[in-house]
Parts: C-alpha cells; structure tokens; sequence
C-alpha cells in the first residue's frame, strides 16, 4: 500500500506488527485517481495507543468470565462505519451481557490504559465508532426491551437495542417512542449520546429529550442510574456527550400511543421560500412532522404529516394556503416548462424523473399504508434512505443554527454541494428545544438558538463512483468552513472533523469539558478521537 | 443474476428479523457478519459458525437495500463446507439420516390425466394422514389434487445442507411434474430453487394454494393468528407481502409479519431442528411471535409449526386446510 512503507514515511518501521503476526493486514483505502499519492491515510501518531498491556487487559477480564474475541471474523465486522471513510481494527471485541460486563471491561481499561471504543449501530460517518486499536465494545448485544409501563407511558431497554427492534416491541402494545433517527439500525445508546432527529423533531425536540432517566456506566466502571433528579450531572453529561463521560446501558424513554400519520407535500423551485415555509410552519406548530428534502436545486419537497384529522383540517383551515409550494401536477407543469426553455438541462430533467419514478412509489408502498395513511413510517423512510441514498461511502456534512441564520447557511451550503457534485441532496428539519439545558452546551444545538434550533444535512448521492478521502473532506471542511463562519453548529463534529470544535465552540466550553473528561476518565480511554 | 456479499454495504438492516441475531445478539452470525467477513477476507471455513447458525428463512432477503441473494449466498457457503468441515449439515445428515437424501423409488408414472394441482409433500405428512387428507380436501379434492409420487424430499434437504444435486436427478424429479397442473410446494426452499429451475412452472406454497380459496380465507377469524411460512413468504415476497395483505384486510385476521413486512419465522422447519442440533430456540420465537398479539387461535401454513405452537403456546392451534372444518375454534 503506497505510503505505507517506513522508508518512504521516514518514520522508521510502522507498528503493523499485531496484525501482521496473524498474517491479516489493514482493509485497503479507496483511494481514487484524484487523490494526493504518497500520503499516508491510516493514523500513523507514534504517540497513539501502541498495544500496550493488552494481553495484562485480556487476562484480567478472562478472570471475570469475559470473552475478549480476537478472530479475524469478529475484528473485521467492525473495520469501518455507516460512513465508510475511516478504517481500523480493534485488537478485540467484547460483547456484554449485561452492565456488569461493561463495567469490568473500562475498570480494566482505566488499569491498564488501554481505548475502548463503543459501538451500537456504527451508523456514524465520520470514524467515530471504529476502532483503531484496542478494544471495540459492541453493546449491539445489549438489546432486550425490560418493561413498557403503559400507565407510566414509559419503556425501559438496554441501550444498544435498534430503534426499529425497540418499535417492534412498543407496538405489539399499540405505543410508539416519541422521536429516533429515520434509520432503523440506529442504536438508542448512540442516538441518546449524539442527540438524534426525527421529523417530529419541530414538535417533540431531539431525541434525547425523551430520555427519562439512564443508567451509566462511567469510565471508571461505576454503574450509575442518573435522571433529572438523580445525578443530574451525569445526566446532563452523557445525554448529547457524545459517549465521553459514560456508556449508556439501559435508558427508561417517554413513549406514546402509536398512530399512523397522514403526509402531504409541497412542492417548491426556490430553496429559501421552501426554509421560509417550513420555518413557519414550526414555529406555529402546524403539523406533527415537518421536513424539506430536496432532488435537486429545482425541486423541493417540504413535507408535512399529522397523527390525526383533526390536526390535519386545522392545518389545511389555517396554514395551507399560506405555504408557497405546489401540488405534484402544479409543480410538475412548471418544471416542463422551465425545462423546455433550458434545453441544457435536459439530463437533470431526465433524473429528476427517474428519481421521482423510483423514489416515490417506495413511500407509498400498499403493505404500509391504511386507509390512505403511512404505517410505520421509520420503516417506509428507512428502507428509502437506504435503498436510494445508501451505499459504501456516505458524506453527511451539516449545519446547525438558530433560526435567522439558518436560510443563508442553507443556501451557502448548497453551492458547496453545486461545486463538489452533480447530484445531492439536503435534508432540512427543525428541532424544538425547551429549557436552556446543559447537554446542549457542547452539542449540535447551537449556543444562540432560541425556542428552536435548525439543522440541515448535506449528502451527496455518489451512486457507485468513489471518491478521495481528499475530495470527500474538502467538501466537508468547505461546509464546515460556512459555520465557522456563521457561527454556527453541527451535528457531526466528532471524529475526523473534530478539528472543528474549537473553531466552531470556542476554546472555553472545550477547555471546560476537557477537564471534566479528565477527571471522569483519568486515563483517557472511552471513545478516543471521538471529541478529545 | 443477484449481488453477492460483495455487494453489502453494512446496513445491518438484515439483522432486524434474524432469529438468530435475536437470540444469540452476535452479528457475526448474521447475513451481515457473513457478508463482511468476506469481504475482509474470510474463507467460508472462518464463517462455518454463522453459515451454520442461519435457519434459511430468508427473512434478511427481502430487507435488504441492495436486493442480495442473501438464502443463495448462504446455501453456497454450505455448500463450500461440505468437504472442509467435520460440523457441517452435509456429514451429519450423511451419517444420521443418509435415507433423507436417498431419491425416492418412483414406479408410477405421472397422471395421465393432469389435474388442477399437484401436490409435492409426503414426507411432510409421514405421520399426519388425517392432515393430508384435509389438504387435499380443502385444495379440490382428490378430484383436483394429486399428490407426486416423488415430493423432491431428498432435493429439499440436500440444498439446505449444501450438499450437491446431480443433474440426472434433477432432471428426472422435473420430468415427474405434471406440467399443466399448479405445483404447490410444502418446502419453501424448495419452492424456491424449481421457479429457478423451470421458470415457466406455475409453482406456489401451500399457504398460498390454500388462501386462494374463498372458503379458507372466509373462514378465518379475526382473533386468528396466522402464522405465515417464512420460507416460501420469502421466496416471493415482493409478490406476497400484497397477497397477504389483502388475506388480513378480507380476514381481519392478525399475521406473525414484522413491522417490515416479513414473517417471523419459528425455525422448526430448519434442518437444524430437525437434526435436533444448534442453538436455536424454537419456543422463544413461538412467544415472541405471540407476544401482544392477544391471539385466541393459532393458524399455521407449515406443518412443521403444528407441533411447536402446541407445544409452546396456550391457545388453540390448527392448520390453515383445518380451518373450514372450524378444527381449533
């Protein structure tokens, strides 16, 4: 592999040594045409972990009865995320069975100094959940939902449990969780430690703001049961903390009955008059889901849906007609029109209806609708997501900010994506934010959001080429560059853009949630390269 | 031809339904630990654990994004054990049940007379002859059913063994099909390798050749569960899954589908349980189907899920040829 080798690097002889004893090597980049030769493209910090104590680590946890697996086939599950740019190895992995498991493995983490790395569903894309050696705790295998407590309306789960497997529970007693990721491998651990957002998102805030309470076991190996009340510190550290300050193993979540829901779209040519509406329509509560998707920078979908009729009629009595977007057969004549007098763009015309054949139909799929409504919408919109964006290499830059700001960074962001690809698409949604709390400090929600924060996602649709690293973090630091800035936040800034945090959150709020890391994790070992 | 584990991308979307992720919780042992592995450069022999875990529903097939032969990639990876690993299906049945894979002893020709459906099920109804006959009865009659003197029961377990078909008896078990008449399969692996085999076939599951008469569907009740083979849902479940819906709207009757619209498979029909060999938990995926279904009956379409819903569940459980009889009400 070019770049690899010592001499070249003048580095002396690179630690490969650990998996060149099992005759196994690093998984090859993509490394495409375009990109800078030579250059080196695994971490090669000689002041990172080196293997140290590993076998002292090993035979320590062997003593309480935990399997650390070091096979080839269980190392390599694990050798890149939902993101598919970042590449390693753990050493070994550990599947817990229970809290206790993990609180063994960070008590002799913090021992013997060796990074844990924490995975649930993987679904981060910026190398956040790979491993680069050392151990890789997968708590996929923490997934029993415990009790759902109808009178309560509450659910208690082990934490790495998916999103859709927690559903698949809640509804056999007719309930719904109240907001998670429209995907259905997210982990509800991992999406409780970043935030998490849904379409409802505008109505019922980030995913974490369901959280009720936790339990936590914190880099020392405590096991914790935080809340509100109950160690609120710990609580407010770990829900958006982005698994520094404790992994999360069982969540109690705020539930609701479960209803199908009733979508409408509109269909806009002007990405600032669609953000304008959609904007509106948040801070109004007008519906119960609310979201932009776009195809391309001439066709955007403000998408809207109701849990019931009566939130419907009041919709369509009240706001509808003030929305400047189209019906499908409205927008579909003008943009034949435009199309016709711009003869140019006769290709973007031929995918905006390729995409419009293939894409739709998926939404509106007989098995999952009744009575003209969508059931199980997170099935419907992750099978799309999936199906038509999913793909080796997923680049998800983002940008998250206060409601004045948020149609030029949105607009800025576009251009970005005009110039680094020909197809791509943006994903917009609000997020109502309640009392300023203290999880949000050194989050995706930014600093000066008032009642509502905005995100947006850029994601290109790279179809089956791919692309350079080089070409992909370009892109990426070109949108991150706009929050800069703007002043703004993100929701991805861990991992390989976490030399953003400083240049995004000041050096203040990072300086003091550094020194709380170090005194929750003395050595340093839960999630390395995450944030610090 | 369909994408190969080259083709997964790590969703992970097929670990959703599998039973055997559900309770081993080890990725390794799924589509996607397979897929992966592979990928990285594991030999077939280093999956063998997972190729050997997987129950065949095929539960993974219709889930995944990028549509790949998941049940395909699986057999071919048995296949590939055969002759590498002491554990494989292949031996075992080779050494306990060599006569399951013996083709059977065919001394009747085929009808002369084709009727409406051919029935391809005997070793299914071995010890059942009040059950065959309530199939048959509840598909025409003997009228308009006839049952193939060779069922293919030894093609069936040598593909979910891995182990590999002669042509000869390929081609002979085909020749035996009467070729104007409706097959309907009891072995959804097997179902699904003859549309493969002779596209033009029309070829079904029972489940499926049952619920096309108005009078079964009819006699469902809206307190039934009913219990969908999974293998031969799978095979086609592009198809099906409408097929199925419309069954439960016309019905009212619940069905042992997920939320993303694939069954929920027992497992009993597996080699594995028949070999009475691996981890998998039979009764935990009969209560997991049950739970919070409020079911008061219990109707299933393999024969293979009578005994293990009456065994692991408190209601009344029937076959779906049973239910006109109101056997189980």
């Amino acid at each position: 592999m070019a770049g690899l080798d010592g001499n070249i690097l003048g580095v002396g002889q690179l630690n490969l040594r650990h998996l060149d004893n099992t005759g196994e090597h690093l998984p090859a980049d993509p490394v495409a045409p375009d990109s800078l030769q030579g250059v080196p493209r695994q971490q090669t910090n000689p002041a990172r972990w080196q293997g140290q104590h590993w076998s002292d680590f090993c035979a320590g946890l062997a003593k309480d009865d935990i399997a650390v697996l070091q096979g080839h086939v269980d190392r390599t599950l694990f050798h890149t995320d939902a993101g598919g740019v970042a590449f390693g190895l753990p050493h070994g992995v550990v599947r817990p069975a229970s809290e206790h498991d993990v609180s063994a493995v960070l008590r002799a983490a913090q021992t013997h100094r060796v990074p844990v790395t924490v995975r649930g569903g993987g679904l981060t894309t910026e190398g956040e959940s790979v491993a680069f050696g050392g151990l890789l705790l997968d708590v996929s295998s923490l997934n029993r939902v415990l009790d759902i407590d109808p009178n309560a309306m509450t659910v208690r789960t082990e934490a790495g449990i998916f999103w859709h497997s927690l559903a698949e529970a809640l509804r056999r007693q007719g309930m719904d969780y109240l907001s998670a990721p429209l995907n259905l491998t997210s982990s509800v651990g991992g999406t409780l430690g970043v935030g998490g957002i849904d379409i409802n998102s505008p109505r019922l805030g980030c995913s974490a703001d369901q959280a009720v309470s936790v339990q936590v076991v914190t880099p020392t190996g405590d096991v914790v049961e935080c809340s509100e009340d109950r160690n609120p510190e710990l609580f407010e550290r770990v829900l958006l903390g982005y698994g520094q300050f404790g992994v999360i193993v069982k969540a109690t979540l705020r539930i609701r009955p479960f209803t199908p829901i009733l979508m409408r779209y509109f269909y806009y040519r002007s990405l600032p008059k669609a953000i304008a509406d959609m904007q509106r329509l948040v801070e109004e509560d007008a519906a119960d889901y609310c979201g932009i998707l776009t195809m391309v920078d001439q066709a955007i979908n403000l998408l809207v849906a109701f849990d019931s009729d009566e939130r419907e009629q009041e919709f369509l009595a009240r706001h509808a007609s003030r929305l400047r977007g189209f019906s499908e057969i409205s927008y579909a004549v003008r943009a034949a029109g435009y199309y016709a007098c711009h003869p140019w763009r006769l290709r973007e015309a031929q995918f905006l209806l390729n995409r419009r054949l293939e894409l739709f139909p998926d939404f509106h799929r007989s098995e999952y609708m009744r009575d003209g409504k969508i059931v199980d919408r997170t099935v419907v919109f992750s099978r799309a997501v999936w199906k038509h964006w999913g793909g080796r290499q997923m680049v998800i830059p983002d940008l998250a900010t206060n409601g004045g700001k948020f149609i030029e960074a949105v607009v800025r962001g576009n251009q970005v994506c005009r110039k680094y690809f020909p197809y791509y698409t943006l994903y917009c949604v609000g997020i109502k934010l309640g009392q300023r709390r203290q999880r949000y400090e050194l989050s995706s929600i930014p600093p000066d959001a008032g009642a509502f924060a905005y995100g947006c996602e850029f994601e290109p649709m790279l179809f089956d080429r791919t692309y350079s690293r080089d070409y992909l973090q370009s892109f990426k630091n070109e949108i991150y560059d706009i929050g800069v800035d703007m002043q703004t936040s993100y929701y991805r800034f861990g991992g390989m853009m976490k030399g953003y945090i400083r240049q995004a959150l000041g050096d203040e709020v990072v300086e003091k949630h550094l020194a709380l890391k170090k005194t929750a994790d003395p050595a340093m070992i839960l999630n390395p390269d995450v944030i610090f | 031809m369909r994408p190969g584990y080259e083709s997964c991308i790590g969703c992970r979307v097929c670990a959703l339904p599998c039973p055997v992720f559900r309770q081993s919780r080890d990725l390794t042992l799924t589509l996607y630990g397979r897929a992966w592995a592979l990928q990285a450069g594991a030999t077939p022999a280093e999956v063998a654990p997972s190729t050997l875990a997987c129950v065949l529903c095929g539960a993974c097939e219709p889930v995944c994004p990028e549509e790949i032969d998941t049940v395909g990639l699986t057999v071919e990876l048995r296949r590939t054990l055969t002759s590498q690993d002491e554990n494989s299906l292949a031996r075992m049945v080779q050494a306990q049940y060599p006569f399951w894979i013996e083709p059977p002893q065919v001394t009747r020709a085929p009808d002369g007379q084709a009727k409406k459906i051919a029935l391809l099920a005997s070793s299914h109804f071995e010890f059942q002859a009040d059950l065959r006959t309530r199939v048959i009865e509840a598909l025409g009659g003997s009228g308009e059913v006839t049952v193939t003197a060779d069922a293919g029961d030894d093609l069936a377990v040598r593909i979910e063994a891995g182990l590999e078909i002669s042509e000869t008896r390929r081609r002979q078990f085909l020749a035996g099909l009467p070729s104007r008449s409706t097959v309907v399969v009891l072995d959804g692996l097997l179902l699904r390798s003859l549309r493969g085999w002779q596209p033009g076939l029309r070829a079904m599951s029972l489940g499926e050749a049952l619920l096309r008469r108005p009078s079964v569907v009819r006699a469902l009740q809206p307190e039934d569960l009913l219990v969908i083979d999974s293998r031969g849902f799978h095979a086609e479940h592009a198809r099906l899954v409408k097929f199925y819906d419309r069954v439960r709207t016309q019905s009212g009757c619940d069905t042992n589908l997920d939320l993303q619209r694939v069954a929920i498979p027992t497992g009993a029909v597996s080699l594995q349980a028949r070999l009475g060999i691996g981890n998998h938990d039979v009764a935990a995926q009969v209560r997991w189907i049950m739970e919070g279904r409020g079911a008061r009956r219990v109707v299933v379409e393999a024969v293979e899920d009578l005994a293990a819903f009456r065994q692991h569940s408190r209601v009344p459980v029937c076959h779906l040829a049973e239910v006109t009889a109101g056997t189980g009400s």
